[in-house]
């Protein structure tokens, strides 16, 4: 409510300065006599402004920003002030030049000071309402969020260990990370034999060129850590998905590896894992996963992929596509993730697509 | 008011740039629009399909299509050549193995006659990385100076990674496109 005031009333003292400003410029070029009528005039129309505003209470209409689009709105009132001023004029012209002009200076010069108070004003109220606006509601719902996850020990083992994972960079001269895409090769294709480094076969798999190195960008050794996860701990959602063993396959398909280099990549941005504390209600919740499962990241990352797919199908996507089916699958799962009585991945409805393991 | 804004409009709609970023795959396109945006490059991951981006330019507006590298794909971008006011070509100088595929793509892209009025920004990236072609060298490697004499073109060497060259290299592609198109302004 305080806020909603406040934004009235910075609306109300840039109308002021809008107006006064605006009618200074056009009083310079015409007659005193003139000036002095628009001034008045000016007065008015502000003062009838604010009356009107404040008898009639409707806040809302003025709070639209659309409503007054800087822009626009300036030059149309003054148009009709300057016609309204003409109008005036004639009416009056055998009035006293000299007590005009005396009174035109002091109205310049009160308007002058109104200008430079309301300015002034209106600068307090902005930074006033921006401090508390932002500040206060944001500040509250982290303390209350804050509250409520509580972090023990465990979980910020956990999520410390999940950070340090994600620093370290893919490094085609390493013999571990060399051995880790080997590996990978061989859950994937378990009767041939893994390919050099550098080889077309790769491609099969569906990384963009020879050499998957360079689709790890970067981060990304972690991205590897997931689709071997992936392959090992639920190997048959894994093959249907590398295969593309279900459903009714677009022509042109999303390349596997790559496509999971992406959902790793997602994953990360969406639970705001690089940031010092999340900030995102998805990467909130994911903390509380984390107490029960260690390797929350890893499962999510599967559900993540199984979903991808279930999208791609459902929306009968082809690869031009591939970005719209990531973005509604991180809405679902976000939205999944914002469910009551979550606590383990198991909880998370689209849990079922991994199901098929059991079977 | 009604005739104000729609002449309004129309005027901001002249405002607008049509850009079309490519290269070979992992040669930095995603990243140099990020970073000319002032947005987070650590998270980026390959580019499959294509990214659209308007970014406020100076007083224009750059409609930057950014598609994605991947071999597959390449037959694929003729879908972006209309309109296409400015052409980013990004080489990654460090990947000197696959700069003869990287010729033979840009000259055929070039071949194309819907973007024979664009102008080409050619990117020499990655010129932090040791060892990275010079961008002397690059202009060498890709034969720019065989190209026809009608076509406006600038090589400018750059780093997504530091974001150094980025700004000089956009300054000239939307100069260049402005005095084409907004002669009159």
């Amino acid at each position: 409510m305080m806020i909603k005031i406040g934004m009235l009333r910075i609306w109300m003292m840039s109308r002021c300065t809008h107006l006064l400003l605006y009618g200074g410029s056009v009083i310079s070029c015409m007659k005193p006599d003139a000036c002095k009528n628009l001034v008045t005039m000016e007065t008015k129309t502000i003062r009838r402004r604010l009356h009107h505003k404040d008898v009639d209470g409707r806040q809302n209409e003025y709070l639209d920003p659309s409503k007054f689009s800087g822009h626009n709105e300036p030059l149309v009132e003054n148009d009709n002030d300057a016609v309204h001023a003409k109008g005036y004029n004639r009416s009056k012209q055998d009035s006293d030049d000299k007590k005009k002009e005396v009174n035109l200076h002091w109205t310049l010069l009160l308007s002058n000071l109104t200008v430079q108070w309301s300015n002034w004003l209106a600068n307090i109220a902005i930074s006033s309402v921006s401090v508390v606006g932002r500040f206060l509601p944001i500040s509250f719902i982290s303390i209350n969020e804050q509250y409520q996850i509580c972090l023990s020990p465990l979980q910020e083992e956990r999520l410390r260990n999940l950070r340090e994972r994600l620093k370290i960079q893919f490094d085609g001269s390493c013999s571990s990370h060399q051995n880790a895409l080997k590996q990978l090769w061989q859950s994937a294709y378990p009767d041939r034999e893994a390919p050099p480094l550098k080889s077309e076969s790769w491609k099969e798999m569906g990384w963009q060129g020879c050499d998957p190195s360079t689709d790890f960008r970067g981060g990304g050794f972690v991205s590897l850590e997931n689709l071997i996860f992936f392959a090992k701990n639920y190997p048959n959602s894994f093959e249907i998905l590398l295969h593309k063993k279900q459903g009714t396959r677009a022509e042109w398909e999303y390349p596997f590896a790559v496509a999971g280099v992406n959902i790793s990549f997602m994953l990360i941005k969406m639970l705001d894992l690089k940031s010092e504390l999340p900030s995102s209600k998805a990467g909130i919740r994911f903390l509380k996963l984390l107490r029960d499962d260690e390797t929350a990241f890893d499962d999510l990352y599967c559900l993540a992929f199984c979903m991808l797919d279930a999208q791609w199908l459902a929306q009968r996507a082809s690869y031009m596509e591939f970005n719209d089916v990531m973005k509604s699958t991180r809405t679902q799962l976000e939205r999944e993730l914002a469910l009551e009585d979550i606590t383990t991945i198991k909880d998370l409805p689209a849990y079922n697509m991994l199901r098929i393991e059991s079977l | 008011m009604g005739l104000l804004s729609i002449i309004r409009k129309i005027k901001k709609k002249e405002k607008e740039m049509r850009i079309l970023m490519v290269g070979l795959d992992n040669s930095g396109k995603t990243t140099i629009v990020l970073k000319i945006n002032g947005e987070d490059t650590s998270v980026i991951s390959p580019t499959l399909g294509f990214n659209i981006k308007t970014i406020k330019y100076q007083k224009y507006s750059l409609n930057i299509w950014d598609v994605g590298g991947q071999k597959t794909i390449r037959s694929y971008w003729r879908n972006y050549f209309e309109q296409t006011d400015g052409l980013v070509w990004v080489v990654d100088s460090s990947d000197v193995r696959r700069l003869d595929d990287c010729r033979s793509e840009l000259e055929n892209l070039l071949k194309e006659e819907r973007l024979s009025g664009a102008s080409l920004l050619v990117f020499a990236n990655k010129q932090d990385i040791q060892g990275a072609l010079k961008p002397a060298e690059i202009v060498k490697v890709l034969n720019l100076d065989a190209m026809d004499k009608t076509r406006h073109w600038q090589l400018v060497g750059c780093s997504a990674y530091t974001g150094e060259g980025l700004l000089d290299g956009f300054d000239w592609l939307v100069q260049d496109i402005a005095s084409r198109i907004y002669m009159l302004d």
